[in-house]
């Protein structure tokens, strides 16, 4: 007895020292010392013990002199010596954000495309090579050589199977950005500004500010006239939000940029006591709180044909206002993310919800 | 050694479902074809090692591979190659590949014992129910961000899952101070579906199809996150661990045997089982803190070394490690390229290849099925 838990406790010992172990940086994972003739030497500036300062010291021994943005972003503060030349997005709304910025030749590869891209970037985005229809792993990640890593979702960062962690990227001089729609600590409902940042922080690390303001000014010039266009309201539309699901409805909750533009266009999001960017939904209060109209998520995973047919042919729905009304209006899953798109979508739905203002 | 070994009589070396007459030349052939077979799977675990390294799915000349890799361990500097083909094969595919060893004959070697211990052939590392406790801690950090320990937040809520759910299915499969076999089956399944009831709650409240599709590929397992400075943890558990068990052969035999057989061996068979179980469930927490909760491998794995070389702990358990060790490499290099660019867990390749391999083998060598996991 003795001698065998003593055998365990030692293991355990060892667990926890390993553990305790981990929390350090490691040598070979920072500074591969011993890279090849093609690997670049190791962080020469020796001005700072961490991986993120380490590796800014290497680039900066050949960046321009003038160049030094510093962007803090989803909590995570990087320091750019030069604008990246080799980025990858790994988003559509990321990928058209980058385009949108005429970046095209500054990328090295796309992935997770939800619908088909915005027409006006299919040409520039004909021209980047396709990583993978949903995330790359890895290794084919690294494969391209990026230098940044762009994604409107925090799975990609969170998952070793995906990107991993934004850490280890940095530890490789791989800068990254997560869209700040997909922060874990942002809170409260996303703004008009929180999508407006991305395209600002965005132009600062690639040093294309003017065009960055560009994009922001005609985005924001279509959302006010939405605005102005809709006006003051004495009572507004009761808006339910249907992206998915059959038994149960996936809707748009407070915080998303579903909910963003629903309440832009003048609507009153159904779910928006809801916390998070969706969440499911039962269809008894569905019923109770009786939208007055219904936006269809047009998705590969779920048309909106699927929805609309399910809609009207339940009849414990029948008594939705909308549903007797058959007010529908159907809208492209990449729409709702956060992302260049917005604007239009904002008028689209305000022109659905209130056609006699326009 | 686990067992305490005063009361052990000396050993005579004559496993115990074995027939009672050994002649000593006979049992020094075996021992030497134990050895030839040991060696050759150390000698294919080589070989695997050096394939691996060289398959994924961004194409890398295979001397390129090997240069590489010499840069690094010696220093040597011997032909061009890019930053990415360094960084691909030294902090993805070289680590991943280690990891997968290590993590497969510690699968293995712990489904062994385990199945000694219950004395049961379907019992698998997480019949504790702590797969089931590790997806708790783990689906709460993917879904909700929980990041209280860093980077390695994840392994971390997995490890404490996990030992918490083995803490709750021993303490409530006592009974007055002893562990029956079939009752801690019973616990460790009933407390397995409270645990994953939980988890589907958590995962019904995700609001993300992304998160979830994550949840689901960590519920599958994957050595994706090897890196050199998580390889050092498991592996030094996990050698360690699997070195002890590797020791108790004799005293599973005895276990398996039967219990007046064990205490007429000198094994005290309760606290033996509760030994096993403890250093059991310390090993597969740790594995599954960094590689989710593989399937397969540790439940089948043994009953397919068994098919070879007979039940006797003591050929069972150093063969499973080698054999444990090449399987998941393999199925690791089939995660890694047959879906390329993107990944497949490992939980579905060890089954889907390993499931109808297994069943090959069972009808041709059929009569040798579960000789010792009764």
């Amino acid at each position: 007895m003795r001698s065998g838990w003593r055998r365990l406790l030692v293991l355990l010992t060892i667990v926890f020292a390993a553990v305790a172990a981990c929390g350090e940086p490691t040598v070979r994972y920072v500074g591969q010392p011993q890279a090849g003739p093609a690997g670049p030497a190791g962080p020469q500036g020796p001005k700072g013990a961490t991986g993120a300062q380490g590796a800014q010291g290497a680039q900066g021994a050949a960046g321009e002199a003038a160049f030094n943005v510093s962007i803090e972003n989803c909590g995570f503060t990087q320091i750019f010596t030069a604008p990246p030349e080799r980025a990858v997005s790994l988003t559509q709304h990321t990928t058209e954000i980058m385009l949108a910025l005429g970046l095209q030749d500054k990328m090295v590869g796309t992935a997770y495309l939800d619908d088909a891209i915005l027409p006006q970037y299919e040409v520039a985005y004909n021209k980047i090579p396709v990583l993978s229809d949903t995330y790359p792993s890895r290794e084919v990640l690294l494969g391209v050589a990026p230098d940044f890593v762009i994604s409107g979702f925090a799975s990609a960062f969170e998952r070793p199977e995906n990107a991993g962690p934004r850490e280890d990227l940095l530890a490789l001089d791989i800068h990254s950005y997560l869209s700040t729609g997909a922060c874990r600590e942002r809170v409260g409902p996303l703004t008009m500004d929180d999508i407006y940042i991305d395209f600002l922080n965005l132009g600062k690390i690639f040093d294309v500010e003017e065009r960055a303001e560009e994009v922001v000014a005609s985005m924001k010039r279509e959302v006010e006239a939405v605005e102005a266009k809709v006006g003051a309201l004495d009572e507004k539309l009761r808006v339910f939000l249907y992206d998915s699901g059959e038994d149960k409805a996936f809707t748009a909750a407070c915080c998303g940029s579903a909910n963003l533009v629903v309440e832009a266009a003048g609507g009153i999001n159904l779910f928006n006591d809801l916390e998070g960017n969706y969440k499911n939904a039962s269809w008894e209060v569905v019923v109770e709180r009786d939208p007055e109209i219904i936006v269809l998520i047009e998705a590969g995973w779920s048309t909106s044909a699927e929805k609309e047919q399910l809609l009207l042919s339940n009849e414990a729905l029948a008594d939705i206002t909308a549903v007797k009304n058959k007010r529908f209006v159907i809208v492209p899953f990449s729409s709702t993310s956060p992302g260049v798109r917005v604007p239009t979508l904002i008028t689209v739905l305000a022109k659905a919800f209130y056609p006699d203002k326009f | 050694m686990l067992v305490s070994k005063q009361t052990i009589a000396k050993p005579t070396g004559s496993p115990v479902s074995q027939p009672a007459q050994p002649v000593e030349e006979q049992r020094q052939r075996r021992g030497s074809r134990l050895l030839l077979l040991l060696l050759l799977l150390l000698g294919g675990l080589v070989l695997t090692i050096t394939l691996a390294v060289t398959l994924g799915p961004v194409p890398i000349n295979p001397l390129t591979v090997w240069q590489i890799i010499g840069s690094h361990l010696f220093g040597t500097e011997a032909g061009e190659w890019s930053r990415a083909h360094d960084q691909i094969v030294w902090l993805i595919r070289l680590p991943r590949v280690l990891l997968a060893a290590v993590i497969g004959a510690g699968l293995a070697v712990v489904g062994t014992a385990m199945q000694a211990t219950v004395r049961n052939p379907i019992a698998d590392p997480y019949i504790l129910g702590i797969s089931a406790g590790a997806s708790i801690g783990a689906v709460l950090v993917i879904l909700f961000g929980l990041q209280v320990f860093g980077l390695y937040s994840l392994s971390v809520a997995a490890f404490l899952g996990a030992l918490a759910a083995f803490a709750i299915v021993f303490t409530l499969a006592q009974q007055q101070g002893r562990l029956p076999p079939v009752r801690l089956i019973l616990v460790g399944v009933a407390a397995s579906y409270v645990f994953s009831a939980i988890t589907s709650f958590l995962i019904f409240r995700a609001h993300d199809t992304r998160q979830t599709q994550a949840v689901l590929f960590w519920l599958a397992g994957s050595v994706a996150s090897a890196k050199w400075s998580f390889l050092l943890i498991p592996t030094v558990v996990i050698v360690v661990g699997t070195a002890i068990l590797v020791l108790q052969a004799r005293s599973m035999n005895a276990l398996v045997a039967g219990e007046e057989t064990a205490v007429t061996l000198g094994v005290d068979t309760n606290r033996f089982r509760k030994e096993l179980m403890a250093l059991s469930a310390l090993l597969t927490g740790v594995m599954v803190a960094v590689a989710g909760a593989i399937g397969f491998v540790g439940l089948i794995m043994p009953h397919a070394v068994r098919l070879f070389v007979g039940a006797d702990h003591r050929r069972v358990l150093p063969v499973s490690v080698l054999v444990g060790a090449i399987f998941l490499i393999w199925v690791d290099v089939l995660a890694r390229t047959i879906v390329a660019p993107e990944e497949l867990p490992l939980g579905v390749i060890t089954a889907f290849v390993g499931g109808p391999f297994f069943l090959w083998l069972l009808r041709r060598r059929g009569q040798a099925f579960g000789g010792s996991g009764r």
